[in-house]
């Protein structure tokens, strides 16, 4: 599914202004989202995810005009600190989502996990939350996915995990990731989008981005910290 | 559906809820077996249960960023509120049936339940509304304070501030909004409100879709901040 975001605003009454942001995440792609503390990059996530309202501007998915409440039916979404109700074991959140869990899928959920469907996933640690959450959401195949910061706090086993299951659902949805890690993203995104201040300042591809800032392309994280510090400077 | 399954299962593993229901509702059944010639007296907590789980934890879940599972691919945040709506009228309802199950088929038993089972929808959907922004212990204490209000105001109150019965113009107004907006106990069990037309017994009956609509319509408007925002 294709999402097309055009001139999207959100605005607190605090003041954070978001946006104008147009972008577009196309299926069988990963999108990757960087930019500084406080860019506007999990407000970005929770406009896409319909959690939060948009003040102006527009989200099509697949070019039909979506409000929140398509977003939230269809966007797939993984917090950065992923929290779940109390007392709700891992098989009820399944259940909530998919209506009923089939053998198959729970024994294989079960062996992913390494724990029970019984599991309470607001007892475990960070770590084991964004594993057991990014399951979840991908339990459904939503045809859009958005992940907030999936590497922070994990173990590289575990980060190596996120990176094949990011990379195996790539094939059947359009996906955004939001991360500070300039060494896992450009292992599994095809497109970048630097965010600063609420505003896109530069977008795509690897190969884009090293001719924009001069490098040669070869390291990647070499290109996207160039192009960060670039963004940083332009502003000071 | 699955809304619903969700929140009753997690209901279930309240261990303070799953207590204090069962021994409200033995409570109810022994008194009922013991004296069957009127409702037991914890009837009275029915309206209270309700209320408190239809208020539930949602607004500390909806702050805390716990929903954000729930409602992405899964029911709305509205389907989850009618669905503790309905938990909430049904655990009122099965005290209430608890408390009056020796009076089943004696003459007046059905007007009394009907009425009973209005105030119950009445503090469910009370519940739904204030449970969305505050928990369901603040639900359960404006609950009991404004019932606590209004019996004062009906017994002392009206005499000692307007120098008038409670059913008297104008301290009728007062009785009125106390007594339907703040009481859990329905006017026909309070003798001094006798003199009030019999059919504003049914007003719950109005209030609670009203109410319930409302929390419907708060909990499509809300919007879930992050803790953090990034």
């Amino acid at each position: 599914m294709e999402v097309h975001v055009d001139h999207l605003e959100f605005r607190t009454r605090g003041g954070f202004v978001l946006g104008p942001v147009t972008l577009r995440l196309r299926p069988g792609e990963v999108t990757a989202l960087l930019g500084p503390n406080g860019a506007g990059k999990t407000t970005l996530m929770r406009v896409l995810a319909g959690l939060l309202f948009r003040t102006s501007g527009s989200i099509r998915l697949n070019g039909r005009l979506a409000d929140p409440h398509e977003l939230r039916r269809t966007v797939g979404y993984t917090p950065t600190e992923p929290r779940f109700p109390p007392r709700a074991t891992v098989s009820d959140l399944l259940q909530l989502r998919l209506g009923g869990i089939e053998k198959p899928t729970g024994t294989a959920l079960t062996e992913k996990l390494g724990r029970p469907l019984t599991t309470y996933p607001a007892r475990l640690s960070r770590g084991q939350r964004m594993l057991v959450a990014l399951e979840l959401t991908l339990a459904g195949d939503p045809p859009v996915l958005l992940v907030d910061e999936p590497w922070s706090g994990l173990d590289p086993l575990a980060q190596e995990e996120v990176l094949e299951r990011l990379e195996t659902h790539r094939q059947r949805a359009a996906i955004l990731v939001s991360s500070h890690d300039l060494f896992h993203l450009p292992q599994v995104a095809q497109r970048f989008i630097f965010l600063h201040r609420g505003h896109v300042h530069a977008e795509g591809t690897l190969g884009e981005l090293a001719a924009a800032v001069g490098a040669s392309g070869e390291h990647a994280a070499a290109v996207l910290r160039d192009v960060w510090g670039r963004m940083l400077e332009e502003e000071i | 559906m699955r809304a619903l399954a969700f929140e009753a299962r997690r209901l279930s593993r309240e261990a303070g809820f799953v207590v204090l229901a069962s021994v409200l509702h033995l409570a109810s059944l022994l008194q009922s077996i013991l004296d069957g010639s009127e409702p037991a007296g914890t009837v009275l907590f029915a309206p209270l249960l309700a209320a408190w789980v239809a208020a539930g934890d949602t607004a500390a879940n909806a702050r805390g960023g716990r929903l954000d599972f729930v409602v992405t691919r899964g029911p709305s945040l509205a389907g989850l509120q009618l669905a503790r709506f309905l938990l909430g009228w049904g655990c009122g309802t099965t005290l209430l049936a608890a408390s009056t199950l020796t009076l089943v088929g004696r003459g007046q038993y059905l007007a009394y339940s009907l009425e009973y089972l209005g105030v119950v929808g009445y503090w469910a959907a009370v519940g739904a509304l204030l449970g969305q922004r505050v928990s369901a212990a603040a639900t359960l204490l404006l609950a009991v304070t404004t019932s606590v209000l209004a019996l004062w105001w009906h017994s002392t109150g009206a005499i000692l501030l307007l120098r008038q019965l409670p059913g008297e113009w104008p301290a009728v107004l007062i009785t009125g909004v106390l007594q339907f907006l703040g009481c859990v106990i329905p006017s026909s069990e309070l003798s001094w409100l006798r003199s009030l037309p019999r059919s504003l017994a049914w007003l719950p009956w109005l209030l609670a879709p009203a109410l319930l609509g409302l929390a419907l319509r708060a909990a499509r408007r809300r919007q879930l901040p992050a803790q953090e925002e990034g």
